[in-house]
């Protein structure tokens, strides 16, 4: 039992349970905007050193979204409980669900910049991983990274842009920074700001020219693509647009950038539509155009622009989310969603049919759906606020295309009379698969008839942006005139475009994939592909292995370092004297040392090179000696020796076993000449100038007048090594030890191993 | 609690640790000596006085080394636990003794090191922390690799102690004095002295281009050192920067500014394009943190401050946090099945569900996703530099973030690929590296969203 129950989905009480936190959710949002109990304020101390808070508001903007997110949240979770039934990864899909509409929830009722951005890439990594639900898919897999690196690179340029937006305005509070914004200086800070912001919204609301990976999205499972990338998610943007424009509002910047944007956006998904075969793509593309509509509105200004915002953000959910869960009918009922092979549907799936034709209605903008209405108002918005040519064009080709579109969804797969794919083998699905979306549907038709009941909500939101009365929807609606023509033109185009679907599609898709290779997705790809192979480059550079090439990047460094700092503050270094001709003892010390350093240079046999570098070391010994310095002179001498024995024997253990390499005829050894000698050019240099230094004698001051009276001894540095620093070194004691220690045990197994060996031969 | 509690007692289970391998052989060393006395460390810590300065001011302990010291205590710990469950020979060479002997010695370094009052016994701190180091990462003597990382990493290392002796004399000889103090007026040659501290911090930081070793080394050494070498060694390597910014570079900071945020820029940039390509997870994970370094450095854009401080010390936690997790991971998936290749992993959430999960949010965390804490840990950092306003380098750091984004998905995808055919090995995890995975991964998801760790770093500082 307890196995079937985690491989066959979840149970109906579980289902329920799930279903009932986005119920919740809405009635308690109904229920506070039916008591007219908003705004509301809510705040909790979280890093109180950081000034961050934990702070949230819910105004009519926050409302209408919350309304959204609970009432689609409610159908989709409803749905997803017949779709997915008997899917092993139902429950996967609730959690995650539910997730990210607690992501969504705290993403549109935030107050705080940082706290709105964590819940904003919240719901970017939850989306991650509900459009590669099915991971066992490659292109899910794919698509899945593809929204993540667009989302999640937009969202990292949204944290930059809040950071410089937080610095400039001196609060992070949402609410504080509307207020103070307008009255900053328009600078380069703030423009940074803006920019990066844009980004940010863009990339997460599928605008120009990051709007490729929203119909690749569609890979996830229908009661995904339904939710986040028709209701919710993707008007995240839209809605953090809306937020700040009564910041931002004043700037021509804003204005030409979401207007542009916006326009080009719309007129280019519902051009991209017509090239698609599959509904649910077909879909995604006008959600796109329809983004690009929010956009273009949200920078527009005067309250018309602002009321449409609003009703267009209602009516898209009540009519787009019904529209894809009726591609998943069609897609569970037939096994298919490209449109060349459905058709005739209405017999076997009537009630789906039924919902089409509500919400296609809707989408058309016929009379009496809530979506006639918001056509209204968007035009007069156009005709009130003064938008470029393109925009008003590019609205046409929204409008038009939408028509077609609809028509597409709600007509042609459902009525054309047979063609060549004529009977589908076609079933309904269970009742929570109609019920659903005949809800939103019909509510989208009661909200055309009776538009009362969403003007306070209507009218709240647009509050966000501009001050607006409550009865504004009402009086726009009842308008005839220019709007009803223009809206006739959208019809008739529709119309055309509905019926020469399959011609435009052609002509389209041929032209369209000339210019694919310039596209954005190209484009994106291209640097995908780019990040790799600059990595390449700067791997075979600076990982090549060898580790005289390491040495070589150190030291060539160092010495620009060394040479910079030098150069830089040459001014202020004294010029050494030079004290006459040294003695003998010290000339000969130097010749020693330029001769074992020469000779270096031409040995290839590495013993020789030893004892070339060997003679460098007894020369430093020999002017340590003549210096000074005989204690010195004295250790020195006693490295080197040491040290040329014990490397000595290593190469002479390797030479017979015949292991021992010369050195290779390398093209690099001039390099290395040059880089040798630039290297010693700038250690004398800083020799020479550390030698000017005026040297502070307070130490060694100290330690000669202190040694003999103190420590009774005569030999400052031993002294100093055994009395006044003697626990350093014992330290330094300790250090040689251990790793004479931690050697040793390595030598008797060494030697055990040959003992063994020798046993065994 | 006497203020060298700790430090007393490393070095007498370090001792006990060395007479027991010479007397009772190699079988009868028993690693509760090690580990054990590591977690008594960590439980005194919160005991000890808050300000103390013991043998004429050569040793102090203030709450920034004590915060040092839990994390290096607590990367010990983790190492130890990790190292002792079920050692591979060929792969790791012998856990023992003397292994654990090293460690402990690398660990009593650099407690030395954070608790330093003058410049001899910050040297012999830096010391003891890094030649044993060099030992343990050529530890595995029948791994090519592992003695190949070894005679790298010595050999750097010694070319970046040569400047540091070099660069410790001139500010000895120019202000007369050992202490580890600002100096009462600006030095002559302070440029000088400068970049050669620098450039020998760099190597210890792993900063471009002083980073090369890093990558050798990782992918050489046993997993268990290469951990200690990202997480406890690199702390030790900001705490030497630490010193050395409040001790003689004090004045220089702000003219150091410009140089510091272009390393961080290009350990950022040059981590990430790197690591982009590796197809070994170690070598991957070195790359990693060498841009994770990058952003450290953010913390001190704006001068030196408390806040700055904070940030630097809760991102250094996090992010040490966050490797032992990940690197936790990959030992686990090494001792089961030999696995350090990327694709090894492929298929892991069918296989170890738990083990996928645990590195999916470790690496989302390296990333810096919210809500997960290596995103808190960057957004204080980058607050720092905007404060600063060093608003290119945020953005630059921001790009990164995303192309770390891009390389740290690579990992994912592979865990999530679904394998048929020949299934990688799943073996069965020791229990107790799984438990200090789990736990560590919670830590990682809380300590994102509760603040009052970061509340508390910033108010003992």
């Amino acid at each position: 039992m307890a196995q079937a129950n985690t491989g066959q989905g979840i149970g109906r009480v579980e289902r329920l349970l799930f279903t009932a936190l986005p119920l919740s959710a809405l009635c308690l949002v109904l229920w506070k905007l039916a008591r007219l109990e908003l705004p509301l304020s809510a705040s909790l101390s979280w890093v109180p050193a950081l000034g961050i808070d934990l702070a949230f508001h819910i105004d009519g903007l926050s409302a209408l979204m919350l309304l959204m997110i609970s009432a689609v949240g409610t159908a989709v979770f409803l749905y997803a409980g017949g779709y997915m039934a008997g899917h092993s990864g139902q429950r996967r899909l609730f959690v995650l669900l539910s997730l990210f509409m607690l992501a969504m929830i705290g993403t549109v009722t935030a107050d705080h910049l940082l706290v709105l951005f964590l819940f904003w890439e919240a719901t970017s990594v939850l989306s991650f991983l509900l459009v590669g639900f099915d991971y066992h898919k490659s292109g899910s897999r794919r698509s899945a990274q593809q929204a993540l690196l667009i989302t999640g690179a937009g969202g990292l340029a949204l944290l930059a842009g809040f950071l410089l937006l937080g610095q400039a305005a001196g609060t992070y509070r949402i609410r504080e920074i509307i207020e103070v914004v307008p009255q900053l200086e328009q600078g380069g800070r703030l423009t940074a700001a803006l920019l990066l912001i844009l980004v940010g919204a863009f990339t997460k609301s599928a605008q120009f020219p990051f709007h490729f990976w929203l119909p690749n999205a569609m890979a996830a499972p229908t009661p995904v693509s339904a939710y986040l990338h028709s209701a919710t998610m993707v008007k995240l943007g839209v809605y953090l647009l809306a937020r700040l424009d009564p910041a931002f509002g004043e700037w021509p910047l804003w204005e030409l950038l979401l207007k542009g944007a916006g326009s080009i956006t719309a007129a280019w998904g519902m051009i991209l539509a017509l090239r698609e075969r599959d509904l649910k793509r077909i879909l995604a593309w006008s959600t796109v155009a329809t983004l690009g509509t929010l956009v273009t509105l949200v920078g527009m200004r005067g309250e018309g622009a602002s009321v449409a915002v609003g009703s267009l953000l209602l009516a898209h959910a009540l009519y787009k989310a019904p529209l894809f869960f009726v591609a998943g009918n069609i897609d569970h009922g037939t096994g298919t969603r490209v449109i060349d092979r459905l058709g005739n549907l209405r017999h076997s799936m009537p009630w789906t049919a039924a919902v089409a034709l509500l919400a296609g209605a809707s989408m058309a903008g016929m009379p009496l759906s809530f979506g006639y209405i918001v056509k209204d108002v968007i035009v007069e918005a156009k005709s009130a606020g003064e938008v470029f040519a393109f925009a008003k064009a590019a609205n046409t080709i929204f409008g038009a295309v939408a028509v077609a579109v609809a028509g597409v969804a709600a007509v042609r797969v459902f009525w054309r009379h047979p063609g060549v794919n004529e009977s589908c083998e076609a079933r309904e699905g269970s009742l929570s698969m109609i019920l659903p979306p005949l809800a939103l549907a019909l509510s989208g038709i009661t909200l055309g008839v009776f538009p009362f009941f969403a003007q306070g909500l209507i009218a709240g939101a647009a509050g966000a942006m501009v001050p607006v009365p409550r009865e504004i929807l009402l009086g726009i609606t009842l308008e005839f005139g220019p709007t009803l023509a223009s809206l006739a033109l959208s019809y008739a185009i529709g119309l055309g475009v509905y019926i020469s679907w399959d011609w435009l599609h052609e002509r389209f898709d041929a032209a369209v994939q000339r210019i694919d290779r310039l596209g954005m997705a190209a484009h994106f790809e291209r640097l995908l592909r780019g990040i790799p192979r600059a990595a390449a480059a700067s791997t075979r550079f600076v990982q090549s292995g060898s580790l005289p090439a390491y040495v070589a990047l150190a030291i060539g460094t160092l010495s620009l370092l060394l040479a910079l700092v030098m150069a830089l503050g040459w001014s202020s270094f004294a010029v050494p004297a030079l004290g006459g001709i040294p003695g003998p003892a010290v000339l000969g010390a130097c010749a020693l040392i330029a001769a074992g350093a020469l000779a270096s240079l031409f040995q290839k046999d590495r013993l020789a090179l030893l004892l070339s570098a060997g003679l460098v070391g007894y020369g430093s010994g020999v002017l340590f000696l003549f210096s000074g310095a005989p204690d010195v002179a004295y250790t020195q001498f006693t490295v080197e020796t040491v040290f040329v024995i014990v490397a000595a024997s290593i190469l002479l253990v390797l030479r017979r076993s015949g292991r021992l390499s010369s050195l290779p005829e390398a093209r690099w050894r001039p390099a290395a000449l040059a880089l040798a000698a630039a290297f010693g050019a700038v250690i004398m240099l800083l020799l020479f100038v550390a030698s000017t230094g005026p040297f502070d004698p307070a130490l060694s001051d100290y330690f000669s007048e202190t040694s003999l009276p103190q420590a009774f001894g005569r030999n400052v540095v031993n002294v100093i090594l055994v009395d006044f620093r003697a626990l350093d070194t014992l330290g330094e004691i300790t250090v040689v030890l251990l790793s004479f220690l931690a050697a040793l045990p390595l030598l008797a197994l060494r030697r055990a191993g040959r003992e063994r060996k020798a046993e065994a031969e | 609690m006497p203020a060298w509690l700790p430090e007393a007692l490393i070095f007498f289970s370090l001792v006990f640790l060395l007479l027991q391998e010479s007397f009772a052989g190699e079988r009868g060393v028993t690693p509760l000596l090690a580990w054990g006395a590591q977690a008594l460390a960590l439980f005194c810590l919160p005991f000890l006085p808050g300000e103390a300065s013991l043998l004429g001011g050569s040793f102090l302990l203030h709450p920034q080394a004590l915060l040092f010291k839990a994390i290096f205590l607590l990367s010990a710990l983790v190492c130890t636990l990790y190292a002792v469950e079920r050692p591979n020979p060929d792969r790791e060479g012998r856990i023992r003794g003397e292994f654990l002997m090293t460690l402990q010695a690398s660990l009593l370094g650099a407690m030395v090191l954070v608790s330093a009052g003058d410049l001899i016994t910050l040297l012999i701190g830096l010391e003891l922390a890094t030649l044993p180091a060099v030992a343990l990462s050529a530890w595995a003597r029948r791994n090519p690799q592992s003695g190949e990382g070894g005679l790298k990493y010595v050999l750097l290392a010694a070319l970046s102690s040569a400047l540091l002796l070099f660069g410790f004399a001139l500010l000895i000889g120019l202000s007369g004095s050992l202490a580890l103090e600002a100096p009462a007026r600006p030095l002559p040659l302070q440029g000088l002295v400068l970049a050669l501290l620098l450039a020998g911090a760099g190597f210890k930081l792993s900063l471009p281009p002083f980073h090369l070793w890093a990558a050798d080394v990782y992918q050489g050494a046993p997993t268990p050192v290469a951990i200690w070498l990202s997480t406890a060694s690199k702390a030790a390597g900001l705490a030497f920067l630490f010193q050395l910014l409040q001790g003689p570079l004090a004045g220089a900071l702000p003219d150091m500014l410009p140089l510091l945020a272009l390393l961080a820029v290009l350990a950022m940039s040059l981590g990430n394009l790197v690591a982009v390509l590796q197809q070994n997870l170690k070598r991957f994970m070195a790359y990693s943190s060498i841009s994770q370094a990058g952003y450290l450095l953010l913390g001190l854009l704006d001068g030196w401050s408390d806040a700055g401080l904070a940030a630097m010390l809760y991102y250094m936690l996090v992010y040490v946090i966050g490797n032992l997790v990940v690197f936790g991971v990959i030992l686990e998936r090494e001792r089961d099945c030999g696995a350090t290749e990327i694709e090894d992993f492929r298929g892991l959430i069918r296989l170890r569900p738990g083990l996928a999960t645990a590195m999916l949010l470790g690496l989302l965390s390296l990333a810096g996703i919210p809500p997960l804490a290596g995103f808190t840990g960057k957004w204080f950092l980058f607050a720092q530099a905007a404060a600063g306003g060093w608003y290119w380098v945020v953005l630059l750091a921001a790009v990164n973030s995303t192309i770390s984004l891009y390389y740290y998905l690579r990992i994912v995808r592979q865990m999530f690929i679904e394998v048929d055919g020949d299934l990688p090995v799943r073996g069965d995890g020791g229990t107790r590296a799984g438990r200090i995975i789990a736990a560590g991964t919670v830590a990682i998801c809380l300590a994102g969203i509760l603040p009052w760790l970061y509340e508390g770093m910033r108010g003992m500082l």
